[in-house]
């Protein structure tokens, strides 16, 4: 589960997040929309213990991100926007190795395995990195999201310059993650994507959670309407939940 | 721990898929392996000439040994026969000259250290020993200017390069290769990945660090067994400097700048402890303190000399009895003796100008020892000389062997020069056995 | 267009904290080195030309004598520190100082400040040399890997090409730029040592202002070749990483490994004879002449032979003038004959092994630059060979003069013939003169077409292939 409450970040003068409460319950997929600089990036940073909060509190299944970062990243798996691994190492070492990290080492077998299950051809799980697409890299994020059996997953931008087909194959993945009971926050831009995978979508602007919503309640058109109106506006308006 | 191997592991598959490590080792234990070569062929050239020195000396006393035994009622042998056993020669010639060899300590191969710039061997007779060490070995000076390409050189050189090499882009590969934050979403402190990769990268300069020992000793044929001590004092010596040259990158990482930026951080200090700060230390220091002018022994020498020629007795009556009572005549003083008794004062005169000029260039070394630690590269080159035996303490050293086979020399000449004695054959024969194996 | 090019490059460059904090770091440590160094170089001299007036003084004042007595008592001869020897110290610590002058005997330069100090010596002296021939290479490498890639990587470079700028001027601004900025950095301090020689000194050298303008000729060459070199390499490396990695890997190999490997190389192919093996040469060839087949008791028999043939007497004792002095005098010279001949082959040897370096000048300009700073410098080896040659010239002659005072004056019958000081006085004391802009020039030439070689090797190199820059 991962809860932010009256969470903020300023820079001098700059708000990058004004008093955020957000709270992701497991199996749930909540998506965070808004344009480049809205704060959706830096939610997540703040979740990962990269930058300290200004103000607020952070909590993964109740740790305080603050002060228990270390036990908290036990929990979570993260996969960035453009996600790098060793290249000089194959898709399962990278694996094996990430996984090691936090004592859940994979032994060659079981390894292919999660490889295979999200969908990583198998004549690429031996070949280097070097060689890997971009889903590619992130079907081996997901992996070790998996074999870290994290049950809270941060994702920045996973699908972005994804073609359509890795994009669907990545949304497949993230709802099998939500079936396992994972609570997954993903900042993204495409609207389509939250709607169609998210189960709860938020708008940001300006550092400040301006909707948050279930994405069942909501129609596609609907949404995009929602979205532009929100960028357009001036104020800030009340949230409803 | 388990996590550091863990590290280690992979990041060793890491590397050595990397064909950096791969060049980087390469160049290393090639440039070692052709210092081991270098080496062993400096010390053969010096084996070589103490084994033709020493093949003549044998030669030559072999000849003494069949002229001794030469019937002395033909005339022909006379010379010959005078020649072998009058302690004081024959004509303008001396009796025999002896040949000192500084040996090569086993590990000289591996550091010449300041070895090439002394003889190695030096021929002597019973006369003043000063002016017979007055002498250089032939050299060529600009391949004393260059230096030896050693594996001591590729020790204090080229590792602390292959160390900075390994470790500075340790941070800034992560930051740059995108895999800093897949790292930092991990439980583990990303300090103890950067460790593991630290000390992974660690044993690997250690590991190259012996195995280039372990191949100097194979390829020059030093038995391990028997220098085991010097071995592990030399492989002592080589961790600490690769611990503080790893303590140096760490610090560079520690500031996590950019592989470039890192590198030449790195590279900067490397120079600055390898090149300029041992040179700016010696720039000051002899602008200071200028060595001594030892040309004044050589006056002092010269003057002596012309005074015993002036007046051979009184010297002898004033100065050499009362020191060495022994051989006291009383009247009776033929050329020989005073002129063999003034070689003593020769050599007392020098000694004791020696001593004054060894405690001015000890007290410059001196100086130059206190600041040593701003170039730890010259500390490490001397303390591995030191180890060696090829510093020119060891020099000193096997100066002071030939004072006292000078002096055991004397001790067997001058009674049978005060005797107006000859060598019989026993004597020769003992006088053989000095001879240096 | 070039002048904007030189222009910016300077600017930016100029900017970069990192490229001010190195330049002036180097610019600190020449000014060190000039400074301390000419301290200690005016130092040393004025010491040792203390002593050589010290030992004049005794060897005139060595009282009456006998004329041969009096060459054994011998002179002294000091090497002049040369004047710019503080800028490149070159062999000055690993040549001896001094050599003791008698009869019969060619000693040795000896007392050579290596031997005297601990292995620290080998590391050398700080000099303006080092920094220019080993540090400022290292900067230029600073300021240009990534010259072209930055450019390359920020997009810059297609914007220019679109402005069309040929690529050649482009490079060449480049270059100018770096050298421009090089120069700021070298000429200052070198200039200011020129007003600081100590003028004591250079007295001894009347060529100093010529030597000096070599000096500053060829460093400028040297670097400009750097420059060239690096902005090439630069220009045609795909990325900013590889091209500081392959100019570091150079400058490793043509600053700390090949001079090392070159001069060994040139050890192993023209052996150095031994010294044990040199003196018992000579010592042979004199007792049975050069040939083999002249020994020296049938050379002094037939000297004899002449001699009393000449005067008409059948012996030494009726000669009118003193048989010893001539049989001295024609020893001396049959030996320095002898000595003469195995020391131009020990001379030629060295020369060899330096040869190798010479030519090795085209492989690597650094081996060029550093034979062409010690030749300006005074601190070479043809300085020290002609050092040693006019000592032992100096030798000759007044042991000559010794033994022909001899031979005519201390005739047969005179009892305890003794000279005075009016004779010490009339023998002057040893004084030498480097050797001129010529004579350096026609040793040294291999290493100035080297260098002369490199530039224009570069020049046609980046004109030919400047137009591809663009592709890559």
């Amino acid at each position: 589960m991962l809860e932010a409450k009256n969470l903020s970040k300023r820079y001098g003068d700059f708000v990058a997040v004004d008093d955020l409460n957000l709270q992701v319950n497991p199996g749930d997929i909540y998506c965070l929309l808004g344009a480049n600089g809205a704060g959706k990036t830096t939610t997540i940073n703040l979740f990962m213990n990269f930058i300290q909060p200004t103000s607020g509190q952070i909590k993964i299944n109740s740790l305080d991100v603050t002060s228990q970062a270390q036990a908290t990243k036990k929990h979570l798996a993260y996969i960035p926007e453009n996600l790098n691994l060793y290249s000089n190492l194959t898709g399962l070492e990278n694996l094996q190795f990430f996984a090691g990290l936090g004592g859940n080492l994979p032994d060659k077998v079981t390894g292919t395995q999660l490889l295979e299950a999200v969908g990583l051809q198998s004549d690429a799980i031996n070949k280097r990195v070097a060689k890997y697409s971009k889903g590619m890299r992130q079907k081996v994020g997901i992996a070790i999201a998996k074999a870290k059996q994290a049950d809270n997953l941060l994702l920045d931008e996973p699908t972005s310059g994804l073609d359509p087909q890795a994009s669907n194959d990545f949304a497949q993945l993230l709802k099998e993650m939500r079936e396992n009971n994972v609570a997954i926050l993903m900042a993204t831009h495409d609207l389509f994507r939250a709607k169609e995978t998210g189960t709860h979508i938020g708008i940001m602007k300006e550092g400040v959670l301006i909707h948050s919503l279930k994405s069942d309640e909501i129609k596609l058109n609907e949404l995009e309407q929602l979205y532009l109106e929100t960028m357009k506006t001036e104020n800030h308006v009340a949230i409803d939940h | 721990m388990k996590n550091l191997l863990h590290i280690c592991r992979f990041e060793w598959k890491n590397l050595w898929r990397n064909n950096t490590l791969i060049i980087l080792l390469l160049v290393f234990f090639g440039a070692g392996i052709y210092g081991i070569y270098f080496g062993k062929f400096e010390i053969q050239k010096q084996e070589d000439r103490m084994a033709t020195v020493q093949e003549y000396e044998r030669q030559q006393f072999d000849s003494l040994l069949t002229w001794v035994s030469l019937d002395t009622s033909i005339k022909a042998n006379q010379i010959n026969f005078r020649r072998a056993v009058s302690p004081t020669g024959e004509g303008r010639s001396k009796h025999f000259t002896y040949y000192v060899l500084h040996h090569t300590p086993p590990l000289a191969g591996l550091c010449l250290g300041q070895r090439d710039l002394f003889p190695v061997y030096y021929g002597l007779n019973v006369t003043d020993l000063a002016r017979q060490m007055n002498i250089g070995e032939l050299a060529n000076p600009m391949k004393l200017l260059t230096g030896n390409f050693d594996l001591s050189y590729v020790i204090i050189f080229l590792l602390p390069l292959l160390i900075v090499a390994l470790f500075y882009d340790l941070y800034a590969k992560e930051k740059e290769g995108g895999t800093l934050t897949l790292l930092q979403s991990q439980s583990v402190k990303l300090s103890t990945v950067l460790m593991g990769k630290g000390l992974l990268r660690l044993l690997i300069v250690l590991g190259s660090a012996t195995g280039l020992l372990l191949l100097g000793f194979l390829l020059q044929g030093i038995s391990l067994g028997q220098n085991a001590g010097i071995f592990f004092q030399s492989l002592g010596l080589i961790y600490t400097y690769c611990l503080f040259w790893t303590a140096v990158m760490a610090g560079i990482i520690a500031l996590r700048k950019s592989s470039a930026t890192s590198a030449i951080y790195g590279l900067g200090i490397w120079l600055l402890l390898t090149m300029i700060s041992p040179a700016l230390l010696n720039l000051f220091v002899s602008a200071k303190t200028p060595l001594p002018n030892r040309t004044d022994s050589v006056h002092e020498l010269r003057t002596l000399s012309g005074k015993v020629w002036g007046s051979p007795r009184s010297f002898v009556y004033d100065q050499f009895y009362p020191k060495y009572p022994e051989y006291d005549k009383g009247d009776s003083i033929n050329f020989n003796q005073w002129y063999y008794a003034s070689f003593t004062l020769f050599d007392d005169k020098a000694n004791s100008l020696n001593q004054e000029y060894e405690s001015q260039v000890a007290k410059r070394n001196q100086l130059l020892k206190k600041w040593q630690w701003l170039a730890p590269a010259a500390m490490v080159h001397e303390n591995f000389s030191s180890i060696s035996k090829t510093d020119r303490e060891s020099h000193i050293r096997f100066v002071k062997r030939i004072h006292e086979f000078h002096d055991d020399l004397k001790n067997t000449y001058y009674p049978k020069i005060f005797d107006d004695e000859n060598f019989n054959k026993t004597e020769l024969m003992e006088l053989q056995a000095k001879l240096e194996e | 267009m070039l002048r904007l090019i030189i222009k910016k490059e300077i600017q930016s460059a100029l900017r970069d904290t990192r490229i001010q904090f190195a330049g002036t770091f180097l610019i600190l440590l020449m000014l060190v080195s000039v400074l301390v160094g000419r301290q200690g170089q005016k130092q040393i001299q004025k010491e040792r030309a203390e002593a050589q007036a010290t030992m004049y003084d005794k060897w005139v004042n060595q009282g009456a004598k006998h004329p041969h007595s009096a060459a054994h008592y011998g002179q002294f001869a000091f090497k002049p520190k040369p004047v710019l020897s503080f800028l490149d110290l070159g062999l000055d610590n690993y040549t001896g100082v001094s050599v003791f002058l008698e009869a019969h005997k060619q000693n040795e330069v000896l007392y050579s400040a290596a031997q005297e100090g601990n292995g620290m010596t080998r590391f050398g002296e700080l000099t303006a040399a080092l920094v220019l021939q080993v540090l400022l290479p290292l900067l230029i490498i600073f300021l240009t890997f990534n010259i072209f890639s930055r450019e390359r990587e920020e997009g810059t470079l297609k914007l220019i090409h679109g402005q069309g700028i040929s690529m050649r001027k482009l490079l060449m601004g480049k270059v100018w730029g770096t050298y421009a900025l090089v120069l700021l950095i070298f000429i200052p301090v070198i200039c200011l040592a020129y007003f600081l020689l100590d003028q004591a000194s250079a007295g001894f050298d009347p060529h100093v202002g010529v030597k000096f303008m070599g000096l500053l000729a060829s460093y400028s060459l040297y670097l400009l070749i750097f420059v060239l070199l690096s902005v090439i390499i630069s220009a045609f490396s795909k990325s900013s990483s590889f091209s500081l990695l392959s100019l570091l890997g150079l400058w490793i190999a043509a600053c700390i490994i090949l001079p090392k490997a070159t001069t060994n190389l040139a050890d192993k192919v023209y052996p150095t004879p031994s010294q044990y093996e040199f003196r018992k040469t000579i010592a042979e060839k004199v007792e049975n002449g050069i040939d083999g087949h002249n020994p020296s008791d049938a050379r002094l028999a037939d000297l004899k032979k002449q001699v009393l043939d000449e005067y008409n007497v059948s012996k030494t004792e009726d000669l009118p003038v003193n048989w010893r002095g001539i049989a001295m005098q024609a020893g001396e010279e049959y030996t320095d004959q002898v000595y003469d001949h195995e020391f131009s082959k020990v001379e030629n040897i060295f020369k060899k092994q330096n040869r190798v370096s010479e030519w090795a000048g085209f492989i690597n300009p650094y081996l060029a630059i550093r034979n062409l700073s010690m030749a300006f410098s005074g601190t070479d080896f043809h300085h020290h060979v002609a050092f040693v040659k006019a000592a032992e010239n100096y030798r000759r002659a007044f042991v000559k003069k010794m033994n022909k005072d001899m031979e005519v004056n201390d005739k047969p019958g005179t009892e305890d013939y003794r000279v005075d000081k009016e004779m010490w006085e009339s023998i002057e004391s040893f004084s030498y003169e480097a050797p001129d802009i010529g004579k350096i020039i026609s040793v040294q030439w291999r290493s100035v077409t080297a260098l002369v070689f490199w530039l224009v090797a570069l020049f046609t190199l980046a004109s030919i292939y400047a137009p591809k820059i663009s592709r890559l």
